[in-house]
């Protein structure tokens, strides 16, 4: 037997709990440390958050590459076989029915290019009219509740990439807001199935999907800008996820010309930050799950329109908007709201 | 320690109910379940293997998918129907990822794939650890990330294809028979690849001398 073949008997003996071989020198020895190393690979996991993930892109590509070998259509030749002398006749008619092939392979080839398109892309309102074109086809409230749901797949995958593309914040806007409006749909669609088996099913599916969609809005919180986490973290509060919200903010001069600042709402975390126009500043006194008290220095504070934010140590955010009228000159020591009434603003533009 | 007990993959019987050959053909037809039942299965092998060669989290997650996607939109390429074939397949698309990170990393000069000892961060080897037990154990902890590193290290002195038995025979389980299958080889060609391969982690990994400063020691 040759030193290959003993090697390998050697390892698989060790593998089977056989009787074990006399290891004859000190390389078959370090050979099978070797082995034995190797089996710390097996010691990784994948973290689970990642494998679902991936899943759902893995879903979402896989729809749409089955999706363009399907529209794939032949092109068949439809010679007539009445060769005769309505001549100009036919002639007119190949010509209208070329120009109708071109336009054909036009759309074609546009909704395909379409099937790739991302938010802020100049194709993507194709892809939006395509998915509604869709929707409008199926007459059966189990398929349209299962276009539903792909469509949300696929908003979902649209939204991991522009947001790992690094595109810009309207993309991402217009990414979210799909998958808010497809997420709403799907759930409205799923609920008004007739109760039985075919209901169960669809809103099984569906729970995996806003499972993953949950996982995937907290995976981009920290790969976004803070007017987009706040409007993930708003996402995630439609999903039913307790998430912070800020309802009123009082500002206060206080004698030694530093400003308190009093956030209150609901569920701020421990360790929560006050943010400033994006940025963390001050520091926290008191914090409770409904208040946050922070002290920052007049220095921090510049004239203009503030939006007061929170952000929790889960990426989590929230932030009221103060006008700029309202707010430049702070009240020394008053306990009274100088702010009127302030206005919760939607960063995302909506 | 015995390692090759160990050696099983996580996922070999979620596919039982039916054939290998019969997942690999409905894949082909782009069957979302097939594709998912191929992800699920290959996921920790692959993920295993590049986190391996790689270190750094980030951009282990990126090649993982990058793989992933590739399996999808290109299973139309896959020849073979057999299980060794398509992880042949899929490590060879990791390796040609792994190697174009590795270029780019090196020609950017911001390539940070550890040395033994300079792991980014604890968080994502913990998070990753199977064996929950060394998360509260930080001496194994920081043995089980160096020999995780050093055995990176240590694959990426392999040929492609030494990686692929390796991986094949040592992670996925598979016989020597079945990868000479997938590679086009003779059975004996492809254990004399594994004696090498192995030699040459051994030699890499610092067993060698050890086993010889062993032998030496324990005649002495």
């Amino acid at each position: 037997m040759n030193p290959e073949e003993y090697l390998d008997r050697l390892i698989e003996r060790r593998e089977h709990g056989e009787v074990q071989l006399p290891v004859i020198n000190d390389e078959f020895a370090a050979s099978l440390t070797a082995v034995e190393a190797l089996a710390h690979l097996q010691e990784i996991n994948v973290p689970p958050e990642f494998a679902g993930r991936l899943e759902l892109s893995i879903r979402a590509r896989v729809h749409i590459v089955a999706g363009q070998n399907g529209r794939i259509i032949p092109i068949v030749n439809h010679q007539s076989p009445a060769r005769s002398h309505r001549f100009p006749m036919r002639r007119v008619s190949i010509a209208v029915l070329g120009i109708a092939a071109v336009l054909m392979l036009a759309c074609i080839g546009i909704i395909t290019a379409s099937a790739h398109s991302l938010p802020g892309d100049l194709l993507y309102g194709v892809k939006q009219a395509e998915h509604q074109f869709t929707l409008t086809l199926a007459d059966d409230p189990q398929d349209r509740a299962s276009a539903q749901i792909d469509q949300l797949r696929n908003a979902l995958a649209d939204l991991n990439t522009v947001v790992n593309d690094g595109r810009d914040d309207d993309a991402i806007k217009l990414a979210l807001k799909t998958v808010a409006a497809k997420t709403n749909d799907s759930l409205e669609t799923v609920t008004a199935l007739p109760a039985g088996p075919e209901q169960k099913a669809a809103q099984q599916d569906l729970d995996s999907v806003l499972a993953g969609e949950e996982q995937a809005l907290r995976y981009l919180l920290d790969r976004v800008d803070w007017p987009m986490r706040v409007a993930f973290t708003r996402q995630l509060g439609v999903l039913g996820d307790p998430v912070p919200t800020v309802t009123h903010v009082m500002v206060r001069i206080q004698s030694n010309g530093t400003l308190l600042i009093t956030l209150t709402g609901t569920n701020f975390s421990p360790h929560a930050e006050l943010i400033i126009k994006g940025q963390p500043v001050g520091v926290v006194s008191q914090s409770t799950p409904q208040q946050l008290v922070a002290v920052i220095s007049s220095s921090e504070w510049s004239r203009g329109t503030h939006a007061f934010g929170v952000l929790n140590p889960d990426g989590t955010a929230a932030q009221m908007v103060l006008n700029g009228d309202d707010n430049e000159h702070p009240e020394q020591d008053s306990d009274h709201n100088r702010y009127g009434t302030p206005q919760p603003t939607n960063d995302s533009g909506e | 320690m015995c390692a090759t007990g160990r050696l099983a993959t996580d996922n070999r019987e979620s596919v039982a109910t039916t054939t290998f050959a019969q997942v690999i053909r409905q894949a082909r037809l782009h069957d979302e379940e097939a594709l998912v039942t191929l992800y699920q299965r290959a996921l920790p092998v692959i993920y295993r293997y590049v986190r391996a060669r790689l270190g750094h989290s980030d951009l282990v997650e990126d090649i993982v998918s990058e793989v992933f996607l590739v399996m999808v939109e290109a299973i139309d390429d896959l020849r073979t129907e057999q299980e060794a074939g398509f992880y042949a397949w899929l490590l060879q698309i990791a390796q040609g990822k792994i190697s174009r990170t590795l270029r780019y990393l090196a020609h950017s000069e911001r390539r940070h794939i550890p040395l033994p000892g300079t792991l980014k961060s604890g968080d994502y080897a913990i998070m990753e650890l199977k064996a929950t037990d060394l998360v509260s154990n930080p001496v194994a902890l920081h043995e089980w990330r160096e020999t995780l590193e050093e055995v990176g290290l240590a694959l990426g002195n392999l040929s492609a294809e030494q990686q692929v038995i390796v991986i094949g025979r040592f992670l996925i389980g598979l016989k020597i028979e079945d990868l000479a299958q997938a590679l086009g080889k003779q059975p004996g060609a492809v254990r004399v690849l594994q004696f090498r391969a192995l030699k040459t982690l051994a030699k890499h990994l610092g067993l060698t001398r050890r086993a010889r400063r062993k032998g030496k020691g324990g005649r002495a």
